[in-house]
């Protein structure tokens, strides 16, 4: 059973001549415990992609269903529901917030939500994250790559079933790249979770069970 | 004349609240992608707004009462504790209600528009 499916999902915006089609009609499906790559060159509509995935842009046409449930017929408040249960963004952009300290950034999600991880996992993810050593520190006091992994941290606490990550190594070094694809890979495997990537960077497909190609918003599989 | 102070103090808070709350925006939008509702970020704003007005009128009160015990005498000042307690709580409920702007705010930000993805 695919835990994710979309449905001649299109995205335009604009109208007119000034219309882009971010996404032309994609049909795409992934399974449990899958590690799938998406590559492409800027502004081919990866991004867009992925925050219709992720329930944060509505599609102009089709549908989209997590877990059997069809996310394009859900108001706000039911989508941001699914965002919080099923769902570990990594944004492009850092999405940590600036005055809380990187444990409390964690914490936050205890305060609207049950079954996050336990002490021993949080421990064993600060080790394997190489941030145990920052969590009093404020946002504003880290390095680019280091904000990166506080925000792989955060995507995990919640244990979701489906983890989006655009760009998750821009910022990091090769060989943190290389660690944190592991990461990736390693907890899709573990805890059986889908995990979907969006990466400029040809080296890491290595570590993906499914690589996609995106071009002018076709999304076509490699 | 007491009236119109309560209508100032109230635009007063309002826009105090309504400016931290645009410094924020960013910041609200990033939890709201996270998935954390709206409706609970408003409950948060309105929670911190009764606590920081509550605090406000407490040091009011103090303050007022120090003055008036180092007023001389021939001041003629009298506290009525009753009154003192009724506008306390009105002015607790124009902050609040001066509150309500910014959860209009917080309630319309898109977070896909916020965190710039
Ligand atoms: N809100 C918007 N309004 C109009 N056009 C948009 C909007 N968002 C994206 N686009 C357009 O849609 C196309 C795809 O954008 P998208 O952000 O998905 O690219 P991307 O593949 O993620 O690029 P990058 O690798 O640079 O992040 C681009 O041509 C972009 O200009
Ligand atoms: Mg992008």
């Amino acid at each position: 059973m695919s835990v994710l499916e979309l449905k001649q999902v299109k995205k335009t915006f604009g109208s007119g001549h000034k219309q882009v089609e971010a996404l032309k009609e994609t049909n795409f499906s992934a399974d449990k415990g899958e590690l799938i790559a998406i590559i492409g060159p800027s502004g081919s509509g990866k991004s867009t992609f992925l925050t219709i995935v992720g329930g944060l842009l509505t599609p102009t046409s089709g549908t989209v269903m997590i877990n059997n449930k069809n996310l394009t017929d859900m108001n706000e408040k039911q989508r941001s529901k699914i965002r919080l249960n099923e769902i570990g963004f990594v944004l492009q952009a850092s999405n940590l917030v600036p005055f809380l300290t990187v444990a409390n950034q964690l914490k936050l999600l205890d305060q609207v939500k049950r079954g996050n991880m336990s002490k021993s996992q949080l421990e064993e993810l600060y080790e394997d994250l190489g941030i145990g050593d920052l969590r009093m520190k404020y946002p504003a006091d880290l390095s680019g790559g280091e904000r990166q992994r506080v925000a792989i941290a955060k995507a995990l606490y919640s244990n979701p079933s489906i983890i989006l990550a655009d760009e998750p190594t821009a910022s990091l070094d090769s060989d943190r790249a290389y660690e944190v694809m592991e990461l990736l890979k390693n907890e899709t495997k573990n805890k059986n979770t889908t995990t979907i990537v969006v990466t400029h960077d040809t080296r890491l497909v290595g570590y993906c069970d499914k690589v996609f190609n995106m071009t002018d918003g076709v999304l076509k599989q490699v | 004349m007491i009236y119109f102070l309560f209508v100032i103090s109230a635009v007063i808070v309002a826009i105090f609240l309504y400016v931290l709350t645009v410094q924020k925006i960013s910041m609200f939008g990033v939890m709201k992608a996270q998935g954390i509702s709206g409706g609970y970020l408003s409950r948060s704003v309105i929670a911190q707004t009764f606590l920081l007005a509550a605090v406000g009128v407490l040091v009011g009160f103090i303050l007022t009462l120090i003055t008036g015990a180092f007023l001389p005498s021939a001041v003629p000042v009298a506290f009525d504790i009753v009154t003192m307690c009724i506008y306390g709580l009105i002015l607790i409920v124009v902050a609040i209600m001066g509150a309500v702007f910014s959860v209009l705010t917080i309630v319309r930000i898109d977070p896909l528009k916020a965190i710039g993805g």
